[in-house]
């Protein structure tokens, strides 16, 4: 005997709860910014809300949110980008400590060193465990891109070490 | 970004505890952010602004007439700081939302402040009274940009700690997010403080204050006013237990680790394994705290229930003055709640704090639940207690329990003034105790620092190319040195037969899709001779007359690999 399928609202619920984490660290990875990620992750979040209808609940979604973060981010990196030239980081979310946040501050200049997908292939390989293929389906671009922008962003970063 | 820190591991932490601190919030439920940017002007970018919590519990309409808003500013040549009350008199059921707008004068176009928390602080004090809250603020010495002519604002927001306990007055403060006041007339003061240059720099300072009254309706004052019924001795223990909690969540354990007994400290063993374990309490559990009243239930005062520090607090404590307080973290994004029950009483004149801590125990985490309070990723987490059970020679497969340990520290009295932190050469990982079967626990501490990138050390250990000469053969001239190379050259052999050179390059250095551990790529010589030595150096190897063929082989251990995994070598170099 099969559990009934859950409400759509119940599928979102679940989600909300289990998937935060790796949309949030995708947003982190491509805005390099505390409180962007958090905006970049609720709108992620508030369009599966609107989508929770449509959306086909048996099969992952996490796939869909990291696509629709990356496109959030995407159209937010005009105003991020000017936002970070005059060099003013927003302050962490809410709850965060201010010792975290400082040492952000610090890990974010040296992580300004790369490009979003640079970031992201490094950080989330790493840290969330994803493949190549992960997380280039997330970032739109080839495997081997990923592989590529990884290698190109350990050279900056020990480049930047030295 | 600190000397020697692996940005990808510092990532990992700091993204942690953001991704903890933060959630989906429904929009239907109006949840403030406690800081978000705003757009100053039709085309500036922003600055600072600071939302006060609860912006669904704005205040009612007040039947008393309000007077205009209240304003005060002041300025010095570089910055000026206004103060804006909406009015001056407000009922106690009132919300009071005081403005504070900081604006940079110049001269130049654009300047960074450096600051606290946030670059201006707010307090409140009861005119003809004793009430009084705010102050204090993190230094963290935080970077804004302003643009000439360009302001800031803030919105008010609560902080600090209250200045007397005994008037009751802090826990009502605490108990709701949004400024409301008791009947009487109050002084709301923002200071500025700002450094140009450098934390420590160029310092400007400005205060100013608003004035309000507060004036109860119905002449039933006491209605919302925070009446003190604690005991002088309660209230006293509350706060105590608040600074703790204070230090704690703010990431300032000094003060906190100050507030314990003796016998605390003893069976933490000492401040360095305090902050290492509390550091993991918060991230774990939340800085949000939520404190009990201070109880002297005699069910919660049995030395049965106090546990191993009863016997400690019979003969260190007054009895008549010990309380129970509980501090409860709610949990971060479903993690696991906890409430710890903290002893409180005066010994020695001075009041502490007694932790319900039976002894070994402190800090300690269960494997593999605790990982990620250790920011271990599962696979990372199994290769630490691997190599903490090889390091002990010790069989995992008798274990009954194993357990994640924090810090050490460095020994010493845990009992001492001095607070100094360890000095090493090496990063503490994690400590690792095996429970056999037997009932004998063993213990060690895994530790990185210099070495061969590994799963141990690195989520993301790197790959290494180790050639020859890495390794340990010395017919290869050394060149890092001055002034022959090496710092004692051998002497070169008379005659031919050398090997000069035997080096190569991973192109990638990353591992992705593939986990080498050790993250070593080892270059092998072996002499395509059958009966020949390994390739050690000349003196021990000996020479031959001629060429002598040899293959040259590349050495790792593969861990993990997926289809598509590929190191890219070049330059390989053998002469």
């Amino acid at each position: 005997m099969t559990a009934p399928d859950p409400s759509p609202d119940a599928a979102f619920q679940r989600a909300a709860e289990e998937l935060w984490t790796p949309v949030y660290r995708l947003a982190l990875a491509m805005t390099n910014d505390l409180a962007e990620a958090d905006d970049v992750a609720q709108e992620a979040f508030v369009r599966l809300w609107g989508q929770r209808s449509s959306i086909d609940w048996s099969e992952p979604v996490l796939g869909w949110l990291l696509v629709t973060a990356r496109r959030v981010a995407l159209d937010r990196f005009r105003r991020l980008a000017r936002a970070l030239r005059l060099g003013s980081p927003s302050p962490g979310p809410a709850g965060l400590d201010a010792a975290t946040i400082e040492r952000f501050v610090d890990l974010r200049t040296e992580l300004a060193l790369l490009t979003p997908a640079e970031r992201t292939a490094i950080l989330l390989s790493a840290v969330e465990g994803w493949s190549a293929d992960e997380i280039g389906a997330a970032l739109g671009i080839s495997p081997g891109a990923v592989r590529a922008a990884a290698s190109r962003g350990r050279a900056k970063l020990a480049g930047e070490g030295r | 970004m600190s000397a020697g820190r692996d940005p990808v591991e510092e990532w990992r932490d700091v993204s942690r505890r953001a991704a903890l601190a933060t959630a989906y919030r429904p929009r239907s439920r109006a949840v403030a952010r406690p800081a978000a940017r705003l757009a100053v002007g039709a085309a500036a970018a922003l600055v600072l602004v600071v939302v006060v919590g609860g912006l669904a519990m704005r205040g009612r309409p007040t039947t008393i007439s309000p007077a205009g808003p209240v304003v005060a500013s002041a300025e010095d040549a570089s910055f000026r700081l206004d103060l804006t009350t909406p009015q001056a008199t407000y009922s106690p059921e009132d919300a009071i939302e005081p403005v504070a707008r900081m604006t940079y004068l110049g001269p130049h176009a654009t300047e960074t402040i450096l600051h606290a928390a946030y670059p201006i602080g707010f307090r409140i004090e009861e005119l003809g009274g004793q009430r009084l809250m705010g102050g204090g603020m993190d230094l963290p010495c935080l970077r804004t940009e302003l643009a000439k002519g360009e302001s800031a604002v803030l919105p008010f927001a609560k902080a600090g700690s209250p200045d007397d306990p005994r008037q009751g007055f802090d826990r009502a403060w605490y108990e709701d997010p949004v400024l409301r006041l008791p009947a009487g007339t109050w002084r709301i003061i923002a200071y500025l403080d700002v450094f140009i240059g450098d934390c420590g720099g160029e310092r400007h300072q400005l205060t100013v204050e608003n004035e309000v009254h507060v004036v109860s309706g119905d002449a039933s004052p006491a209605a919302a006013t925070p009446s003190p019924t604690l005991s002088a001795d309660a209230a006293t223990a509350l706060e105590i237990v608040r600074k703790y909690e204070d230090g704690l969540s703010t990431g300032h354990l000094e003060p906190s680790w100050n507030l314990l007994s003796s016998w605390s400290k003893s069976t933490i063993g000492g401040y360095a394994t305090f902050v290492d374990a509390e550091a993991r309490e918060i991230a774990m559990l939340g800085a949000m705290a939520e404190i009990g009243s201070p109880s002297r239930d005699p069910s919660r005062l049995d030395p049965a229930v106090l546990g191993d520090r009863a016997a400690d607090l019979a003969t260190a404590a007054d009895p008549a003055r010990t309380y129970v307080i509980s501090v409860h973290r709610p949990g971060v994004d479903g993690t696991a709640e906890g409430t710890r029950n903290l002893v409180v009483a005066p010994a020695g004149g001075q009041w502490q704090i007694w932790l319900d801590i039976p002894p070994g125990s402190y800090g300690a985490f269960s494997y593999p639940d605790g990982c990620a309070a250790f920011g271990l990723s599962p696979r990372r987490c199994e290769a630490v207690v691997n190599a903490a059970a090889s390091n002990l020679g010790f069989d995992r497969s008798t274990s009954v329990g194993t357990v994640l340990m924090p810090d050490p520290g460095c020994g010493g009295d845990p009992l001492s003034a001095d607070l100094g932190v360890c000095t090493r050469t090496m990063s503490f990982v994690a400590g690792v105790r095996f429970e056999s079967s037997g009932g004998v626990k063993v213990r060690t501490d895994i530790f990185c620092g210099v070495g061969p990138p590994t799963l141990v050390c690195s989520e993301s250990p790197g790959l290494e190319a180790m050639d020859l000469h890495n390794a340990g053969f010395w017919d290869v001239p050394c060149s890092g040195e001055a002034p022959a190379g090496c710092a004692t050259p051998l002497p070169p052999p008379s005659r031919a037969g050398i090997l000069t050179e035997a080096t190569f390059r991973i192109v990638d250095e990353s591992q992705i899709g593939f986990l080498i551990d050790p993250g070593v790529v080892r270059m092998e010589l072996r002499s395509s001779e059958p009966g020949r030595p390994a390739f050690d150096n000349i003196y021990s190897r000996g020479a031959i007359d001629g060429p002598e063929e040899v293959r040259v082989f590349l050495v790792f251990d593969v861990v993990e690999t997926s289809p598509d995994s590929t190191i890219r070598i070049a330059d390989v170099i053998v002469r």
